[in-house]
């Protein structure tokens, strides 16, 4: 076995053991081999209708969130940028914000995850109508671009925030929004999340070894044959379709595609074949891990999950970083 | 003599600046043709708008026939030459041997195979770098990282060669290794075409030079009929004089006198 298989290896390993963990603990004791002989109807039910929904939203958010910065820092060229950089993200939260403020849930419960959607769309149609002569963009127009949104659609979001400040309810349920959480979530949530996922990994899948090529440059890309406006275009959509569901799911967690594919990169190398799966693996594992300290660190109460990893992915990342820098000036 | 292609009238513009202004150059199949010019003539631009790489704003690129240059997307030009850009440093360090198949991507669909691998491990052992084949790319020295880019254009089948200053970071002995390997090239039937300041490496390596002054083409042809002292001061401004070595070759020496004064 060599060393790319055995740190694969291990990452199914740590999957695997997370996915128990993260069934087996809660704010109220069940274990799932309690389902082989139910005492109480009650721990079946919040094993396989609470936690295990929860669990599985949590996998297909990490697991997006995972590919998609995969698919950002390929694209890109650069191994810090993050999904969110396009704006898409801060989109999806202030459609989902907006939502909430003008009362839209109390309507219809699929309302809100519904302009989440329709604001990572629009604001995906941004970037392409601003990047719409995209081959004589460089790469660092469509960073500016990207960064320039997500100012502007932060800042919406947050003045909707300090509009709604006087309404608790309101300013509890868009913080909840803005911070990430996966608290409530359904089969129903996973059924609307779980085709558009698998659509874009595929697709994803596809661009793989594109993406390889374009880490030669655009010049030298473009010279062996690669149609890079293409590519891009593709490599932008796949991102939005799979940054739009995982916002729709969880809100905004916005350190996961930063760092799980800088440390699936360090395990398994560069080649994108080998790194989107991982990468979609590693994610899972991430945010199914953070969801599951976040509902058990002060039980009963819960801690958003995308401010969890943020606190400690940020000096994980410093860490690596300084790792890295160590690497390369010996 | 063969045309393989030419590039006719070429001018390109840039931001309201002429860069190139009506150049017209026919390419000799199966030669080495060298451009030659001093630092910002537009030697780079010149092969960008020949490689496909750079629509020209005005001029035309014609095929053998005397008929247009019809190539469609990035793959079909990609099938015709290959191009070696200066190296760059990579954002993610790959190995060298899957770099050196990325060259042949317009000739596989999808991932590469046992041939693109094979191919590959052919054009390195050709440039002597076999060894590096597991190294990665950000690690090697920047004469390395320029044999290895030379090395993903010689993996690709395609008919021209079309390389940015190739002998920039070589030490002398990488050098004459590869006028020995483009030589084998020509031998099998493939164009070079190469920008290159070496003045004194010329009687050895090029069959035609081009000198670019100033955006524009001072003179083009066969190395016997070009590369000579009066086109040589006209272009570089220096004195040279043309001696011939005990063993046969042209050798060129500079007139140092002005300098010395």
């Amino acid at each position: 076995m060599n060393r790319v298989q055995s740190h694969a290896g291990l990452c199914v390993a740590l999957f695997v053991l997370s996915f128990f963990l993260c069934w087996s603990f809660g704010g109220i004791e069940a274990y799932p081999w309690e389902l082989l002989h139910p005492s109480h109807q009650s721990q079946s039910y919040i094993l396989l209708f609470i936690r295990l929904p929860r669990i599985v939203c949590a996998c297909l958010v990490g697991a997006a969130l995972g590919a998609a910065g995969v698919l950002t820092q390929g694209l890109f060229r650069n191994p810090l940028a993050s999904p969110s950089l396009l704006g898409i993200s801060s989109g999806g939260v202030l459609g989902a914000c907006l939502a909430l403020f003008l009362g839209f849930e109390s309507w219809n419960n699929w309302l809100h995850p519904l302009c989440a959607f329709l604001g990572c769309f629009l604001s995906l149609l941004c970037v392409l109508s601003m990047s719409r002569r995209i081959q004589a963009y460089a790469t660092e127009d469509l960073l500016l671009i990207g960064f320039a949104l997500n100012g502007i659609l932060s800042a919406a979001s947050s003045l909707l925030l300090s509009i709604a400040l006087h309404e608790p309810n309101k300013s509890a349920s868009i913080m909840n929004w803005m911070l990430g959480t996966l608290s409530g979530k359904t089969w129903n949530h996973n059924m609307f999340a779980v085709l558009p996922i698998a659509i874009a990994l595929l697709a994803a899948w596809r661009l793989a070894y594109p993406l390889n090529v374009l880490a030669l440059g655009a010049e030298n890309a473009c010279s062996v044959g690669l149609n890079i406006a293409t590519v891009r275009r593709q490599g932008m959509l796949v991102i939005a379709l799979l940054v739009t569901v995982s916002v729709t799911l969880g809100g905004l967690l916005p350190f996961v595609g930063l760092i799980v594919p800088h440390v699936s990169r360090l395990l398994v190398g560069p080649d994108h074949r080998k790194l989107l799966p991982l990468s979609a693996l590693n994610g899972a594992t991430l945010v199914m891990s953070s969801d599951l300290v976040a509902r058990t660190l002060i039980a009963p109460l819960e801690i958003q999950v995308g401010a969890l990893i943020s606190l400690f992915g940020s000096p994980f990342f410093l860490w690596l970083y300084f790792q890295e820098r160590r690497k390369t000036q010996r | 003599m063969t045309t393989l292609f030419s590039g006719l009238e070429i001018s390109l513009k840039i931001a309201g600046k002429t860069l190139l202004n009506n150049v017209s150059l026919a390419i000799p199949a199966a030669q080495i043709t060298v451009l030659m010019g001093p630092n910002g003539a537009g030697k780079t631009l010149l092969l960008k708008v020949l490689a496909g790489m750079l629509s020209p704003h005005e001029g035309r690129l014609e095929g053998a026939d005397g008929l247009p240059l019809l190539l469609g997307d990035e793959k079909e030009w990609a099938l015709w030459r290959t191009w070696v850009p200066s190296s760059q440093t990579l954002p993610f360090d790959f190995k060298v041997i899957d770099l050196v198949q990325m060259g042949r991507l317009s000739l596989h669909q999808g991932f590469p195979g046992a041939t693109d691998l094979k191919a590959s491990l052919e054009a390195l052992r050709k440039l002597g770098i076999e060894h590096l084949k597991d190294r990665s790319f950000n690690s090697l020295s920047r004469g390395e990282q320029t044999k290895v880019d030379i090395a993903r254009a010689i993996a690709h089948t395609a008919s021209l060669l079309i390389l940015d200053e190739p002998f920039a970071n070589l030490d002398i002995d990488s050098q004459l290794h590869l006028s020995k390997v483009l030589r084998s090239l020509v031998k099998e039937g493939r164009t070079v075409l190469l920008s290159h300041h070496d003045l004194y490496s010329i009687p050895r390596l090029a069959d035609s030079v081009a000198f670019i002054k100033q955006g524009q083409l001072i003179a083009a042809g066969p190395k016997a009929d070009v590369f000579i002292p009066s086109l040589i001061h006209q272009v570089f401004g220096v004195q040279v004089t043309m001696c011939q070595h005990p063993k046969g070759q042209t050798l060129l020496v500079t007139d140092m006198q002005d300098m010395m004064e």
